[in-house]
């Protein structure tokens, strides 16, 4: 990430403790403005990040700067300012969609009668119609994720922390909640911090990411960056001829000092090979015409954000895990 | 993919004083309890049992009423009880509140005790708190949703049947003499609230479902007198009854409206029929009579700070471990 950039959330030296569980370890990082992605697997510290963030938790050590205000002392200065998305299928209990969006509004000290109007207007633009009027508890599951994107935004929030946004839609929920929340951040000016562990959905809606794992910073950076620092072009390839072939031509490309393995263990013909800097695909047809073999499939290919992910959480995986 | 309304709009208004975040959560939380939500059997039985619930202050209400403007309305017996009450007047306080608190403990369990028991099975908390909320406005707002139906119930009548009282006495002093009282009326009842509120509160905020926090108030409201008493009566002690918190509360309203000295002044001149009935009507206002007041208030403030400590905590717990409830 550019140093450069307007920074909504800063972390320095980041420690969150659940007793004796490290949650997340010396953080050191931010969040530029537009939509940031943040990423890990499952306990890689996320939402223990986003409660830090919203002065939830106590630090046990270092700082948290959101919006310019230091959390969790201007904790509730930061609240005012931020809209909060919860992971799980919560709401306030009771209440139709469109009392629980307008109750969000008020308890965030908007006047009633504003907060009623608001809740009208973001719940339209989250796409609920007449349904805002049953009870939250008959609501799917793609209902109660839009009545908490409309809870979250209806006091016009600067920052969105979004946590896990799209758990349990199908796909066309997902994609349009999605669309939303690229529409907010990169249309609307509203900072969005997107939580998630499904790749895919940051890589549509964000433009910088965070990547976490077992509660460390792994890496940080524009999409971009990552794709084209991690790209480290990978070859497919497919050997012609007998079995043992694939296994001549790795053996060389390895002594070659080429990172190569056979990604299908129901295929031994297939072969994935990453390049060494500055050595272009080319140089691996060298090496198959040397172990005597005929490469019958020859595919260049660059890094998914997947890819990236993979690479900096598990380096070993990202070889061969990825087609 | 549908075509929604993308006209979203930034909003310019000014958020309220921090001061005030309690209110919304006060109002909403009565307007749902008032709004009786869960079938027309049940809406009906509680509507009945609201009705019902008002026939004590009613029949207050009517014998003042009628003793200071329509006397022909009351049957002759009843009449002359009355009169021979009215200079111990003083005594329809405790027992408004007495009577009312009976009603009083269905409410509490019925509206109370969801109030974060729901809360914590549908993971409410941490919306609330991404709020610029801080635990006291929540704590506030719930004990306001339930204060405000105890004081419906206690301080609010008493309070009524007090300014009443004054109004329809045209004697010179009447408002002076009447003044007293409204300090042990608002001592008592607004005791009632927050010990009430706060346990009520406490219990639901140990459980995730409602009925466990009903049942667990109900055992320390109802049954825990009766254990108290027992033991009490066992060991021959004025001072265990007041471990329970609405023999405590009816030894307190006894000591602060005097309802010793009144029984006395009122029970040596009455004679026959109004004896019997001046005696029923102390005792029901408190049989332990004899529980030494400042056990009843330390009782009370141990009652009140073990709510708040217990609230306080889960409460705690809650915003720390985050979504689950668990972790």
């Amino acid at each position: 990430m550019s140093d450069g950039a307007p920074r909504v959330i800063e972390l320095a030296g980041l420690t969150v403790r659940y007793g004796k569980n490290v949650a997340i370890q010396t953080l050191d990082a931010h969040c530029p403005a537009g939509a940031v992605g943040l990423l890990g697997p499952n306990g890689a510290g996320k939402s223990s990040l986003i409660k830090a963030v919203l002065g939830l938790l106590q630090p046990s050590a270092g700082s948290v700067r959101v919006l310019g205000h230091e959390v969790p002392r201007h904790a509730l200065e930061v609240r005012r300012r931020v809209g909060y998305m919860p992971e799980s299928a919560v709401a306030f209990p009771g209440m139709t969609g469109f009392e629980n969006v307008a109750y969000a509004g008020s308890i965030a000290g908007m006047p009633r009668g504003e907060a009623r109007r608001r809740a009208h207007e973001v719940l339209e633009y989250v796409g609920c119609g007449e349904e805002r009027y049953r009870a939250i508890e008959e609501y799917s599951q793609g209902m109660r994720q839009r009545i908490k994107l409309a809870s979250a935004l209806v006091h016009d929030p600067e920052l969105l922390l979004l946590d896990e946004p799209t758990n349990g839609l199908d796909p066309s929920g997902r994609s349009e909640i999605l669309e939303l929340i690229r529409d907010l951040g990169h249309e609307k000016g509203i900072h969005v911090l997107l939580s998630s562990h499904v790749l895919d959905d940051v890589e549509a809606v964000c433009d910088h990411v965070l990547v976490l794992a077992r509660g460390e910073l792994k890496v940080a950076g524009s999409i971009a960056e990552l794709k084209a620092r991690y790209a480290g072009a990978r070859v497919r390839l497919t050997i012609d001829g007998e079995a043992g072939g694939a296994a001549r031509f790795l053996e060389l490309a390895q002594t070659r000092g080429f990172e190569a393995l056979l990604p299908d263990p129901l295929d031994p013909r297939e072969c994935l090979v990453k390049l060494k800097d500055g050595v272009a695909p080319q140089a691996l047809l060298r090496v198959a015409l040397e172990s005597g073999v005929r490469v019958r499939r020859f595919v260049p290919r660059g890094a998914s954000l997947e890819e990236v992910f993979l690479e900096t959480i598990d380096p070993t995986a990202s070889a061969g895990g990825n087609r | 993919m549908p075509v929604y309304d993308r006209s979203y709009r930034r909003w310019d208004g000014e958020l309220k004083r921090r001061a005030l975040r309690f209110v919304p959560i006060m109002s909403m939380g009565v307007k749902n309890a008032l709004g009786m939500k869960g079938g027309w059997f049940f809406t009906l039985l509680l509507r009945t049992f609201m009705v019902v619930s008002l026939v004590p202050t009613l029949l207050l209400f009517f014998a003042n009423y009628a003793l200071a403007f329509r006397p022909d309305f009351l049957p002759l017996g009843f009449l002359g009880f009355l009169e021979e009450l009215r200079p111990y007047r003083a005594i329809q306080y405790p027992l408004l509140t007495r009577l009312n608190i009976l009603f009083l403990m269905v409410y509490t369990v019925l509206f109370g005790s969801g109030l974060i028991a729901k809360d914590r099975a549908s993971g409410a908390l941490p919306l609330y708190l991404s709020r610029p909320l801080t635990l006291a406005d929540y704590v506030l707002g719930k004990v306001g949703i339930i204060g405000w139906f105890v004081a419906a119930f206690t301080l609010v009548p008493n309070l009524v049947l007090w300014l009443f009282g004054v109004l329809a006495d045209d004697r010179a002093g009447a408002f002076h003499e009447a003044l007293p009282l409204l300090g042990p009326i608002v001592a008592q009842n607004v005791t009632a609230i927050a010990l009430y509120s706060l346990t009520i509160l406490a219990v639901s905020s140990l459980c995730r479902r409602p009925m466990f926090a009903g049942l667990i108030w109900f055992t320390i409201v109802v049954f825990l007198p009766t254990l108290t008493a027992g033991i009490g009566a066992r060991l021959g002690s004025h001072a265990i009854p007041a471990a329970s918190p609405n023999d405590a509360l009816f030894a307190l309203g006894y000591d602060l409206f005097g309802v010793g000295e009144l029984y006395e002044q009122a029970h040596g001149p009455a004679r026959g029929d109004a004896r019997f009935a001046i005696e029923g009507v102390f005792s029901f206002v408190n049989p332990f009579g004899k529980t030494p007041p400042g056990w009843c208030w330390a009782s009370m403030a141990a009652w009140c700070s073990l709510s708040l400590a217990v609230l306080t905590t889960t409460l705690r717990r809650q915003e720390v471990v985050g979504d689950s409830g668990r972790r």
